[in-house]
């Protein structure tokens, strides 16, 4: 059914494509759907615009493995759109055409302007493809069982087919219609998630049966933890970051185990585990073909730790006063790396217990209580987020596609209307994945779709269709704009290569399907990152690359083409080097991340400040230059 | 308005690195500061947005007949 429901919907947007495909025949009607959508049909595709793969898929699988830092992605998206309502949305659509591009070179008609401009499009969009493109690999491997790279090349395939085919046009009623139905069905799973309520023993509504990991008694001879059950015998032990690994076999079977302690005594803990040796198949809790079990529970509601603990329906309040109290408890999961005896590359998969009140505030994934640097990667995190929205190329290009500065803000405010309710549900999600048993050890992206899963396949099937299309939309929003980019501003206004409407329209088609395979390259790349982390760093790179250009432009009268073009070249340098030589990165290609020069992930912080002083400083010393010519 | 905005968000974020321990004080229906403090900021900006809208409408409105009793 899944499959069914899936192909239905993508032979629907097809369809809408190719309908107004054949209805689109100048470059206004490719890049801006003619200026004539309705404004409240704009809100709504803002929010499918808005509400990617970063969204909906990273930002609940951050909340299921790191709770209330998952959510400081949906306050800080949330609050850019009020840069973007109170700074941005107005002036864009007055000085703007079809792109970024137009509205900051309205004033000077700046060939400068116009590179820079139109590189920084490009880049963004290729930043901001990159999770999108990630998004669509981990959606396709549980729906239609096939690989991560499938996945990316399918998104690609039919978004470049969209795009190609009509544009803004078919890009907006694909995303009005995704948005709609996301926020929609993420209520129903909400509802569905508070009348199920919370249970330490949680069987996904009887579909998957419980598993309790087991403990053994043991005891510490001749520094071994051995088990008192003589039934087990010990094999080896592994100490990895302070935590001693025990690998036992019963009856022949082999398996690994963590040393705890339970009342002073020594405990061994039952864990899931990968092995694979070099050239043999791999090995999945020591059965080859098998799956990881998914994971995450409650241990304790409100101090209760009895296997039968149970709520019942609870109201929307008191479902996160009961996960957020001091006596709840939560199962989580971490990954430990080891090499045995055999030779065989090991990935232990072990439990360990968080209290609710440590769920439910910040901490767990950012250090806030840290350095002063990891305080500052936070805060710089939040900027790149508040700064962020304001200056994305495919929401800025989505201010063109309504008839007045009005519309532009009254689209603003149903887009702020539908994502802010969104993003109240992402909390719910989010939390309901952690504690009923649905995080996918391997990749927490997949946790709202499982969560889903958990009420019966059809929920399933349509909330995944639901977030491939997003996907789906949301790449044709970033291909529109990196299009546009490429052969609105660089070849027609940078490069004066002279068009008529079609061939504009045949360029931007062409640039559409090279900027599609450089994104399917690039999901492939990024395989197993979280979505939201990676959109986090697009928004970082667009907050220091746009937004000082446009806020400048509009509020200070000494603002010169230079200095624009200038701060837009440094803003993009300046985060993307930072980004490249930050810890993630180092993580990502397999270097060590302690060996990282910049000592943090996020770079807005220091990349936004630099951009806007170097806009002003080069706006004064090009000031008179550029008022005698 | 925007100011306010920023002003209140700069809060959030200032708590969180300052007395980042307050975040697990229950404040309300037995939510904790984070989870008050973070829906506030999602509620109140949609607020702010209403009222930006009626007043720019109220506004328009007002330039609109302006304009008209010109041309006549």
């Amino acid at each position: 059914m899944a499959i069914v429901i899936f192909l239905a919907f993508v032979g629907f947007v097809l369809g809408l494509s190719f309908y107004y495909g054949a209805k689109t025949k100048s470059a206004s009607g490719y890049y801006a759907a003619g200026g004539q959508i309705h404004w409240g049909v704009n809100g709504i595709a803002f929010a499918g615009d808005y509400l990617s793969a970063a969204s909906f898929l990273g930002i609940c699988g951050m909340i299921a493995t790191s709770g209330y830092d998952g959510f400081l992605y949906s306050i800080g998206y949330l609050a850019g759109w009020m840069v973007a309502l109170f700074v941005v949305a107005e002036p864009m659509k007055r000085l703007g055409k079809y792109t970024f591009t137009d509205a900051v070179d309205a004033k000077f008609n700046s060939k400068s302007i116009k590179l820079m401009a139109a590189i920084s499009t490009l880049i963004v969009s290729l930043c901001y493809l990159i999770p999108q493109m990630v998004g669509a690999g981990v959606l396709v491997q549980p729906l239609l069982g096939l690989p991560h790279a499938a996945g990316v090349i399918i998104v690609g395939a039919v978004v470049i087919i969209i795009v190609a085919t009509a544009g803004m046009t078919s890009t907006t009623y694909v995303q009005f219609l995704k948005g709609g139905l996301l926020i929609v069905f993420s209520l129903v799973v909400t509802i569905a998630l508070l009348v199920r309520g919370l249970s330490t023993q949680p069987d996904q509504g009887g579909r998957v049966p419980f598993h309790a990991y087991a403990e053994l008694a043991a005891m510490v001879a001749e520094n071994k933890v051995i088990p008192m059950d003589p039934t087990w015998t010990h094999v080896e032990s592994k100490v990895v970051k302070d935590h001693t690994f025990v690998k036992l076999t019963k009856d022949g079977k082999a398996s690994w185990w963590m040393k705890t302690e339970s009342a002073g005594k020594p405990v061994l803990k039952e864990c899931q585990w990968e092995s694979q040796i070099p050239g043999q198949p791999k090995l999945i809790n020591g059965e080859p073909d098998a799956k990881l079990r998914q994971v995450g529970s409650l241990v304790a509601i409100n101090g209760d730790a009895s296997p039968t603990a149970k709520t019942g329906p609870v109201g929307p309040f008191s479902f996160l006063a009961k996960i957020g109290a001091k006596d709840t408890k939560i199962q989580q999961w971490k990954i430990a790396k080891l090499k045995d005896a055999s030779g065989a590359e090991v990935s232990v998969h072990y439990a360990y217990t968080t209290t609710g009140n440590k769920i439910l505030r910040p901490g767990a994934k950012f250090k806030i209580e840290g350095t002063w640097l990891e305080r500052m990667d936070f805060i710089s995190l939040m900027l790149a987020l508040f700064l962020g929205t304001a200056a994305l190329p495919h929401i800025l290009i989505r201010y063109y596609t309504v008839a007045s500065p009005a519309a532009a803000r009254k689209s603003t405010i149903v887009a702020i209307a539908a994502i802010g309710f969104f993003y109240l549900l992402t909390l719910y999600m989010g939390l309901g994945a952690m504690v009923n048993g649905v995080i996918n050890p391997l990749d927490n992206n997949m946790s709202a779709p499982l969560l889903a899963k958990s009420f019966g396949t059809f929920l399933f099937a349509v909330i995944s269709a639901i977030a491939f299309a997003t996907v789906l939309g949301t790449v044709a929003g970033l291909i529109v704009a990196a299009s546009g980019a490429v052969a609105h501003d660089l070849m027609d206004r940078f490069g004066n290569i002279k068009m008529n409407e079609k061939q504009k329209v045949r360029a931007g088609r062409i640039a559409a399907f090279a900027v599609g395979i450089v994104a399917i390259m690039l999901g492939i790349i990024f395989e197993g990152q979280n979505v939201s982390f990676l959109v986090g760093l697009a928004f970082a790179v667009a907050a220091s690359a746009n937004l000082p250009a446009i806020v400048m432009l509009l509020f200070w009268k000494r603002t010169t083409a230079k200095g624009i073009a200038a701060s837009i070249g440094v803003g993009v340098i300046s985060s993307l080097t930072l980004i490249a030589l930050s810890p993630s990165i180092f993580k990502q290609f397999g270097l060590d991340p302690a060996r990282a020069p910049i000592p943090f992930d996020n770079p807005g912080i220091v990349s936004i400040p630099l951009s806007f002083l170097v806009l002003v400083v080069v706006s004064l010393l090009t000031e008179k230059k550029e008022h005698l010519v | 308005m925007f100011l306010l905005y920023a002003l209140i968000y700069v809060g959030f974020v200032a708590i969180n690195i300052a007395r980042p321990a307050l975040m697990e004080a229950e404040v309300l229906w037995g939510l904790n500061l984070a989870v008050v403090y973070g829906f506030f900021l999602i509620i109140f900006a949609l607020i702010l947005a209403l009222v930006y809208n009626h007043l720019c409408g109220k506004k328009e409105a007002e330039l609109t007949a302006t304009r008209s009793e010109e041309v006549k």
